[in-house]
């Protein structure tokens, strides 16, 4: 299992999702896997990184990392705002383009392609949980 | 009309989405056509999607197209699951 700490996090996500991408765990998938692994942990380091936390507080993210042989388990901790990803209204994809909004995406693609995801929030910590089959 | 193409490199997501726009917006903004080229991306995110349908509707706002060139599959799979396959033109 690997297990990642950043402290302050502000302006850090390209870095902090590199590390994420070079854990063995990660690194080890096929390019398939790695490639959809990578998008989710992309949108949540962003999430994370960008909106968590008020301005003035120097925010954490804690991510651990475990992979059986057929799947992997991501789990990120933050102790900012108490926010429920999956509470967020799912956009309407059957929409023409003009009628669609910019934006909005990011938790829905991460929903779409992952295999399990769950959000708790348990002291004082935002944990948000997703799971792959590989 | 006159048509311009810009090349992706490897990816289009959080760390280079504001360049990319920026190059799309400046082709548009002359008038012309834009044709974005993904033969070399793999990787995409919503801030890539994001870009995608921005450029689409600033084009048909002024009157001009935008096309997609050399969608992956990998980048295909990301747009089918968020229903913007329909969206393009492919050139």
């Amino acid at each position: 299992m690997s297990e990642l700490h950043f402290q302050p996090i502000k302006g850090r996500a390209r870095e902090i999702l590199k590390a994420i991408l070079q854990t063995p765990e990660i690194s080890s998938c096929s390019l398939k896997d790695g490639l959809v692994l990578r998008m989710a942990c992309e949108e949540i380091v962003m999430n994370v990184t960008s909106y968590a936390y008020p301005e003035d507080v120097e925010g954490y993210i804690d991510i651990e990392i475990e992979k059986s042989d057929h799947r992997i388990v991501i789990r990120f901790k933050d102790g900012g705002v108490p926010f429920n990803p999956l509470e967020r209204p799912e956009p309407d994809i059957k929409l023409h383009w003009s009628k669609r909004r910019i934006g909005g995406l990011g938790i829905f693609l991460v929903i779409k392609k992952m295999d399990a995801i769950h959000y708790t929030y348990v002291d004082q910590k935002n944990v948000l949980t997703i799971e792959k089959n590989l | 009309m006159d048509t311009e193409t810009y090349k992706l490199d490897e990816e289009l997501d959080s760390f280079n989405n504001k360049q990319v726009q920026e190059e799309i917006l400046a082709i548009l903004d002359k008038g012309c056509n834009a044709v974005l080229d993904m033969t070399d991306c793999k990787y995409i995110s919503s801030t890539g999607l994001r870009v995608l349908l921005y450029s689409k509707k600033m084009a048909a706002s002024k009157g001009l197209k935008f096309y997609l060139k050399g969608v992956s599959d990998e980048v295909k799979d990301i747009m089918d699951v968020t229903g913007f396959n329909d969206f393009f033109d492919y050139a």
